[in-house]
């Protein structure tokens, strides 16, 4: 997703020490790193976690040298500060391995073959830019984003809103490969359903 | 050869291209011959596409929060020679 963030004049601006470049940086990201710090080190300590990860980032921005994107190296900055914290704490990540049971398709959408008996309906609002101008829609989207379980929010925000790698999201919030791809199906299926229903009833 | 609901199992996992490829010839003429779960694909790319656009703003910080979180940032302590 094309930011100003990744703006090189954006950037030289931080490394100048422009500290209203910095708040602009805090206001894009805190949200994002805070969802990445709870997935890793819970509720508990995310919010320190970030506090201390933008106190690194400030710091450390001086020698960022863009081998890859900020977004990507501040995530890495916000995983280690909570792995750490993690580590001093002598806990564990709180969420650990999920179950690999895969969440479906609701099966009484399938007959006993496997195949469609309810099959997906028509979508009369059916780009994302008309999708995206439908007002009551947008909050619906939006009010499932935010009731999102904690990882799957993670896991949805590094991989469809920052494309980060599959095996690259399973080291940064500690979990396998598997269970990223579980959770994102879990994620992906949960936002369709929103706005399947809202296609069908006109509703959240 | 998939059954639907099969395919809807593996249709996260298409997206991101992560299967081997037989797994995804197999998925791809699963497609040619089901218009429901051709529908079903395009949903799911089209709601995490529209997701994707409101997470990246419905996730940002106001202002003054900002702020707030820019004040308790540590900084480093001025000398002489910076007044």
């Amino acid at each position: 997703m094309s930011q100003f963030i990744n703006d090189p004049k954006f950037i030289a601006r931080l490394q100048s020490g422009d500290n209203s470049a910095f708040k602009s940086l805090i206001s894009a990201y805190h949200s994002k790193l805070l969802i990445i710090a709870r997935a890793i080190a819970g509720d508990v300590f995310a919010e320190d976690v970030t506090q201390e990860a933008w106190a690194s980032i400030y710091k450390a921005i001086a020698k960022f040298e863009g081998r890859s994107s900020l977004s990507t190296w501040m995530i890495q900055i916000v995983s280690n500060e909570a792995k750490s914290r993690l580590r001093r704490e002598k806990r564990h990540s709180s969420y650990g391995d999920i179950d690999e049971v895969v969440q479906s398709v609701d099966p009484d959408n399938f007959n006993s073959s496997g195949h469609w008996s309810n099959p997906p309906s028509h979508w009369d609002i059916n780009t994302p830019e008309l999708m995206l101008q439908e007002d009551q829609l947008r909050q619906c989207i939006e009010h499932t984003l935010t009731v999102l379980p904690e990882n799957q929010k993670a896991v949805f925000l590094l991989r469809d809103v920052e494309q980060i790698a599959l095996s690259e999201i399973a080291e940064t919030l500690i979990i396998s490969e598997a269970n990223v791809r579980v959770l994102l199906h879990r994620a992906r299926l949960r936002l369709m359903a929103t706005i399947n229903h809202y296609q069908e009833t006109g509703e959240c | 050869m998939l059954n639907c609901k099969q395919f809807t199992d593996l249709a996260s996992d298409h997206l991101d291209a992560q299967h081997h490829s037989w797994k995804r010839i197999d998925i791809r003429l699963h497609l040619m011959i089901c218009r429901h779960c051709r529908r079903f694909n395009r949903h799911l790319e089209r709601s995490r596409r529209t997701a994707a656009v409101l997470a990246h703003t419905l996730w940002q910080t106001d202002q003054r929060s900002s702020e707030h979180i820019f004040s308790k940032i540590h900084l480093p302590a001025k000398t002489p020679d910076d007044q």
